[in-house]
């Protein structure tokens, strides 16, 4: 503890004075003496404050020299020095009212320094309190806006940081509902297809059964029918309208069996090879057809429905004899997709099934519409443009994919369509 | 001129079909299935039979794969409105890969039903 105890006559007056001005005061004054390494506090009586400032004679001097330059201190009124016991608070009291005798008042600032804790009390502890409470709210005032401030500036960035999360989510979630949608979409469209087939394969066999019977007996009565009559001539309405009536269904019964099943191992050479023997009997003696297989036994296998196999590869055929107008040669291969010199790159790894005929080829025009569904080249009633296009689909359906070359070119080799299959064991065989 | 069986369930159909047959001089027996038939195969002899795909009890296909395990000769016509639809095991295809030579699909002409039993007959 120093020898001597000194205080500043510092004070604001009590009319200019306002209470939340004392934190600032209580920081200035402390932050003053941790400068000039000296201890102190500052004092609150009778409506003016006194820095009580206690260290050596000489320190606290230049504190006094500094306070009387420093503009901040404008409102300071007097400065005396006098040393003051410090144990003697009543007296040191008794002095400053000498000098400016106003009612006492209260005290602030650091208790520590009066150990006799009966002197604070004496002087207004209610006041002081009151005062000391002032000083703390305006501190957490003060804190808690510096946090508030923080607080928002925290609340800035998070929100930021949530408000670019949230918009990466949304873009997110929009591309799953977008993916969700489609996929929806296509099992609806699958769906429809697939109960279309159905209703198509059981309305098409009773729609001829009873086709069946109107022609039988519309033969049998035509039969009766004198030539050239009038019933005759509406008889031959009544059997060419079964015959339209026999080729839509037909139609139709074309589109549902391409209706696909579960997909089970199916041996496509075998299917293929019993595709030929359907084709065969089907086929006019004038259609020569030549199978050649390339790939070894154990590349035969691939996941597919084996009437659809079957009925694609007919499909084919079927189409190219009559581009041939049902002559000439039909070639039907088997090969490793490897071995197809522009194979698609993601196709490499299954098999290809080409057929190719020898017929006039096609022109570009038509080339680019052949898997449109219901396009034909064929004459009213004699296509139903539907094939091609559900060998297209069923392809896809298989992850497959189909290529098509053609030419009129004089000399061409006509048309060769390259149906791209993936095989299970893609990697033994590719 | 050659005996027929006709094997067709539906009634509608059946009659007609037996009258053009009747007409052009055959003599036809029917059955409304394929149990019937063998049941009727076991007293008469016929010349060619003529069976629907699909019927009740027992169909075309059951009824073809029957006789040719009973080692019949006779020659077969399949006839079908279903064509290469319904089902693998219903279909035209199958039937002429068990061996029926002529196949008709529904519905035909008389000239095309004189066509096939011509053929078969051959």
């Amino acid at each position: 503890m120093n020898s001597l105890t000194h205080c500043i006559y510092a004070s604001l007056s009590a009319s200019n004075f306002r209470e939340q001005e004392l934190p600032q005061l209580l920081t200035r004054a402390r932050s003053a003496n941790a400068l000039h390494g000296i201890s102190g506090m500052l004092l609150y009586i009778r409506g003016t404050f006194f820095q009580v400032l206690e260290g050596e004679a000489a320190d606290v001097d230049a504190m006094y020299q500094k306070i009387l330059r420093d503009p901040r201190h404008a409102r300071v009124r007097q400065i005396v020095r006098e040393p003051i016991a410090a144990r003697n608070f009543a007296e040191w009291t008794m002095a400053f009212e000498t000098i400016d005798p106003v009612d006492a008042a209260g005290m602030i600032g650091d208790t520590d320094f009066f150990s006799d804790s009966s002197c604070i009390e004496r002087i207004d502890a209610g006041r002081a309190k009151k005062l000391l409470a002032a000083s703390e709210r305006a501190a957490m005032k003060q804190e808690l806006a510096r946090h508030r401030h923080h607080l928002e500036e925290l609340v800035g960035e998070r929100t930021v940081a949530l408000e670019t999360a949230n918009e990466t989510a949304a873009a997110a979630h929009r591309a799953s509902l977008e993916r969700l949608e489609a996929e929806r979409d296509a099992k609806i469209q699958a769906g429809k297809l697939e109960a279309m087939g159905t209703l198509a394969a059981g309305i098409g066999h009773d729609f001829n059964n009873i086709l069946a019977s109107i022609l039988s007996y519309a033969e049998m009565t035509d039969d009766e029918l004198a030539e050239g009559s009038e019933a005759k001539n509406n008889l031959a309405q009544v059997i060419n309208g079964c015959f339209r009536a026999r080729a839509l269904v037909s139609r139709m019964l074309d589109f549902a069996r391409f209706r696909s099943g579960d997909p089970v191992q199916v041996d496509i050479v075998l299917q293929v090879r019993e595709a030929l023997v359907l084709l065969r009997a089907s086929l006019r003696p004038s259609i020569e057809l030549v199978f050649h297989c390339s790939i070894p036994e154990a590349c035969s296998t691939i996941m597919a429905d084996p009437t659809q196999v079957m009925q694609l590869v007919m499909n084919l055929c079927i189409n190219a004899a009559h581009a041939m107008d049902n002559h000439g040669v039909i070639v039907i291969r088997i090969d490793l997709a490897a071995a197809i010199e522009d194979a698609p790159a993601d196709q490499r790894g299954g098999i290809c099934i080409t057929v190719a005929d020898s017929g006039t080829g096609m022109t570009p025009e038509v080339m680019q519409r052949i898997f449109d569904p219901f396009f034909t080249t064929k004459a009213p009633g004699e296509g139903s443009g539907l094939g091609l296009s559900v060998v297209y689909g069923a392809v896809k359906g298989l992850g497959g994919d189909i290529k098509v070359r053609s030419s009129t070119a004089l000399g061409s080799a006509g048309t060769q369509f390259q149906v791209f299959l993936p095989t299970p064991l893609a990697i033994a065989c590719g | 001129m050659p005996h027929i069986l006709v094997i067709e369930d539906d009634v509608n159909f059946r009659e007609p079909l037996v009258k053009t047959l009747t007409s052009d001089g055959h003599t036809v027996t029917t059955a409304g299935d394929g149990m019937a038939a063998l049941s009727l195969l076991k007293t008469i002899r016929p010349d060619l039979i003529i069976t629907d795909i699909l019927m009740p009890n027992m169909d075309g296909i059951e009824t073809i794969m029957e006789l040719s395990r009973l080692g019949n000769a006779v020659p077969v016509i399949a006839m079908s409105g279903g064509r290469r639809t319904i089902t693998p095991e219903f279909n035209l295809d199958s039937a002429a890969t068990m061996g029926v030579k002529v196949t008709l699909a529904k519905p035909f002409t008389r000239a095309e039903l004189r066509r096939a039993i011509q053929q078969s007959l051959e």
